[in-house]
């Protein structure tokens, strides 16, 4: 449920964030989590107080395989297990300012949590697992995860020293109660569908019943797929109160009298976390500054010491200078979707000969350098990217630049003189300028883009919703688990699939996937179904962009985690 | 003088009332509402029961009455994302706006009538610098000027902090230095604006009989500028400081974002983006009430220039 980057780019609509979120159901089938924790464990106990007890994990299956996953991921028996968050030698500093440019709609995880707004979340609030910045799942709050031998349920243990930040602990009533609160209202509550019950075993154990063996349930469980966040009990009682407080795990709490909700948030250490030496700032503050060159000189000045987010255009201005670090990483795809694949509305759109049409009039590699320099690179592959499982190299050939075959291919379609293709897409400069060059490119085969810019997210969302347009631009996360990706955006139900568009071959790979025991034969499998139905016309990979000072540590864009966890930055 | 001001004051209800009524329209017209803000495309159970629970479901009048008649017992409800009482998040960024307006509003005063006196009173290059000066005012948007000024004095002489706001309260020298740029950006349009109708004004009252009287019975010149030109020449300054100050209001939604100011203006943006109905009416009815102020006070101030209108 990564929300790509540019939806919520700006403040206007930072809802932005929530769609795509319902979409792009992120996953992280981390290849092989037993390992990644085994080595974090290994190489942070020292400053564990207790001696650390590992368990091995009862298997040692192939990564990314249902087995690795499913076959209980058994990190360590002892709750005294590695924090991620510890950094051997950091010093402690007074204030981290981080910048960012979009805002939250308001600080509840709950409803709100999601992409890169979970950088608002993650200082207060401590989920079950921790995902590092290369992806990889790591204890939190939970000590040990992993599938039951009959895959029906999933097991976690909690750490028995974590509090919240009232003094209460964590427990496993709590994390019952922060499921469920999810489950019933949740901004995304459909990626939890699996989970069909939550049952405490003891104050740190709780079983989670799983109608199916869903294999993203540790990025689920993670501050990035937002499920895993636990609540206090007080919040549980009145959920309202997360709109405005922290009542979370995380080292640090809001200072709500230092906070000016959209404009600045204060978060002090918290004293009741469980370990006070993976503190790394007195006090971390997140200003939203929404203009991308303010916040650059913002940089400059040492107002702030990093900001996430940013556009090309800001990055070609701060590439070079002394005292910036730019970081960026590809984390989405962008160019349009076509909704109406049953031709409803569009009755063109049914054929797939004329959706492959579109997919070869455009010129891809002229557009990702014309219109984002080296911050984006051509792609004709939806849902995937480079590294990640469901890609294959040999995809990015499949639609060749061909203006005069894509011609050829319409008029064998029966569209000799094209036709109308009505979108929308959220109105923001960066993406007109996308849609505008589109339109261009399909203009040659006589195909007239009419592209409805709309003005508010809420607009964008009644616009999707109104079955008026037979398609949109949005970029979307190639950082996702592709059972996850699929499942949010491409099958019958999906949040990104108005017009219920279903296809057999690819529904079928979409249910092998949790119980096969070669997903990424099954994810490039579904990749290729996608790619030859031509659903969507993917033109570019993007960039998520990050500017870092000299004062700050730990600051890392990956196409596997796109998102900054501000509470694993430390001083330099 | 009093029955001009019971007046207005009476003229002020039906205004607060059609404009928060006007707003509710405009803002129900935009497609999508609050639930969408929230819930995007997905969990359409948890929208649907917030649309009930906030009555976003019912006929527009029934909504509209029902907030006026809060509003009237001074419950402005609460936001929709982040639930805390409306009048929480006005009082949380009011400071930052009345500054900023404030400062706003004696600089382009100050600076706008001096200037204009300086050309009107010397003429020649100080009159074309204004001229100059007042064409790029009113024509480039002061979010540009904003980011010029960031560039200039915050980047390249860093002079003042490129954004951010300090309070007051917590040192009143950070307070001054985190508003000057946003206050020069912002007042600038008024500048170029008074600066220019002083000077015509200034120019007419300059070449009237009773000044060439008193320059011949030996006033001093500053006297005759100062006490009797300026006074004679102030009726359409007043009008116009007047339109600048609501000029001075909208251009805080700009500003606020280029310099990450927090007020009220930033909050207007925000909330009419995301349908937050209750802020955006509770502003609305704020800046309405202001302006309704500023043109008493402009209205009193008429009166005192002019006896005509007292005396009346």
């Amino acid at each position: 449920m990564r929300s790509t980057q540019p939806v919520a780019k700006t403040a206007p609509f930072r809802g932005g964030a929530v769609i795509v979120g319902t979409l792009l159901l992120t996953a992280l089938l981390s290849p092989s989590v037993g390992a990644a924790t085994r080595k974090s464990t290994k190489k942070k106990t020292a400053r564990t107080t207790k001696a650390v007890t590992t368990t091995a994990p009862a298997t040692t299956a192939p990564p990314a395989t249902v087995a690795a996953t499913v076959a209980a991921t058994t990190i360590a028996a002892a709750v005294n297990v590695a924090d991620p968050r510890f950094i051997q030698g950091a010093k402690t500093g007074d204030t981290l300012t981080l910048g960012m440019l979009t805002q939250p709609n308001n600080l509840s995880p709950v409803l709100n949590g999601n992409g890169q707004l979970t950088i608002f979340n993650q200082p207060a609030y401590a989920a079950l697992i921790l995902r590092d910045s290369n992806g990889k799942a790591l204890p939190d709050l939970a000590v040990k995860w992993g599938y039951s031998a009959d895959k029906k349920s999933y097991d976690i243990t909690l750490r028995a020293d974590a509090k919240f930040s009232d003094g209460t602990p964590v427990d496993a009533e709590a994390v019952k109660g922060s499921i469920e609160l999810y489950k019933k209202s949740g901004a995304f509550a459909s990626t939890a569908a699996a989970i069909t019950g939550v049952t405490v075993n003891s104050p740190t154990s709780l079983s989670l019943a799983m109608s199916t063996p869903d294999p993203t349930l540790p990025y689920l469980l993670s501050q990035d797929g937002v499920v895993g966040n636990v609540y206090s009990k007080k919040a549980l009682a009145d959920p309202t109160l997360m709109t405005s407080g922290s009542y979370g795990a995380g080292p640090y709490v809001l200072d709500s009298g230092a906070t000016i909700a959209g404009n600045t948030y204060t978060y002090v250490a918290n004293k009741n976390y469980w370990n006070q030496s993976s503190i790394h700032y007195k006090k971390l503050v997140i200003k939203v500054i929404v203009n991308s060159s303010a916040v650059l000189e913002a940089l400059k000045t040492n107002q702030v010491d990093a900001v996430f987010g940013g556009d090309p255009q800001t990055a070609s201005a701060a590439d070079g200078q002394p005292g910036i670090d730019l970081t960026f990483a590809p984390t989405s795809y962008d160019g349009l979707w076509l909704f109406d694949r049953g031709g409803e509305v569009c009755p063109a759109l049914k054929d797939q000969k004329v959706r492959q049409a579109l997919n070869t009039a455009v010129d891809r590699i002229g557009l990702a350098k014309g219109l984002y320099g080296k911050y984006a690179e051509p792609t004709a592959v939806p849902s995937s990217g480079p590294g990640q499982e469901g890609y294959d190299p040999a995809f990015e050939t499949v639609y060749p630049y061909d203006p005069q075959k894509a011609k050829k291919m319409l008029a064998d379609a029966g569209y000799p003189n094209g036709f109308d293709l009505p979108i929308t897409y959220v109105g923001q400069p960066a993406r007109t300028r996308l849609v505008q060059a589109i339109g261009a490119e399909l203009e040659l085969i006589g195909v007239r883009l009419k592209a409805s810019p709309a003005a508010t997210f809420p607009a964008f969302v009644a616009d999707l919703q109104g079955k008026k347009f037979c398609g949109m631009q949005l970029p979307s996360s190639i950082s996702l688990n592709p059972y996850t990706a699929i499942g949010g955006n491409f099958i019958p139900g999906a949040p990104l699939n108005p017009f219920n568009s279903s296809d057999a071959d690819l529904l079928k790979l979409y249910n092998s996937y949790p119980t096969t025991d070669d997903q990424p034969a099954v994810a490039k499998a579904m990749t290729k179904r996608l790619l030859d139905l031509g659903w969507n016309v993917p033109v570019v990979r993007t960039s998520s962009i990050g500017f870092v000072g000299t004062n700050v540590k730990g600051f890392k864009i990956t196409t596997a985690e796109g998102v900054v966890n501000p509470t694993l930055l430390y001083p330099s | 003088m009093r029955a001009v001001i019971l007046k207005r004051l009476a003229l002020s209800v039906p205004l607060v009332f059609a404009v928060t009524a006007i707003t509710f329209i405009f803002i129900s017209l935009t497609p999508g509402d609050a639930a969408d803000a929230i819930y995007g495309s997905g969990n359409p159970a948890a929208k649907e029961a917030m649309r009930q629970e906030l009555g976003l479901n019912r006929p527009l009048p029934v909504q509209y009455g029902r907030w006026a008649w809060r509003a009237l017992h001074g419950n402005f409800g609460k936001g929709i994302n982040d639930q805390s009482p409306v009048l929480h998040f006005l009082k949380l960024r009011v400071w930052q706006s009345v500054s900023l307006i404030v400062g706003a509003l004696i600089v382009s005063v100050a600076v706008g009538i001096t200037l204009g006196v300086c050309s009107a009173v010397r003429g020649g290059l100080i009159g074309r610098v204004i001229d100059v000066v007042a064409l790029l005012g009113v024509a480039l948007p002061s979010f540009i000027i904003g980011v010029v000024l960031i560039v200039l004095f915050a980047s390249i002489i860093p002079l003042f902090p490129a954004t951010g706001y300090v309070p007051f309260t917590q040192s009143p020298w950070q307070w001054f230095r985190s508003l000057v740029l946003p206050v020069v950006a912002l007042s600038l349009p008024g500048i170029a604006t008074i600066a220019r109708v002083t000077r015509e004004s200034m120019l007419d009252v300059l070449g009237r009989e009773h000044i060439r009287t008193l320059r011949l019975n030996g006033f001093p010149e500053r006297t005759i500028i100062l006490k009797y030109a300026l006074k004679n020449a102030a009726l359409p300054v007043v009008t116009v400081i007047g339109l600048s100050f609501v000029g001075l209001l909208s251009g805080t939604v700009l500003i606020e974002g280029v310099f990450a100011l927090g007020g009220l203006g930033s909050l207007v943006r925000s909330s009419a983006t995301d349908s937050e109905l209750s802020i955006m009416l509770a502003l609305v009815t704020f800046f309405t009430l202001v302006v309704v102020f500023m043109n008493l006070l402009l209205d009193i101030a008429y009166a005192w220039l002019n006896p005509r209108i007292r005396l009346s």
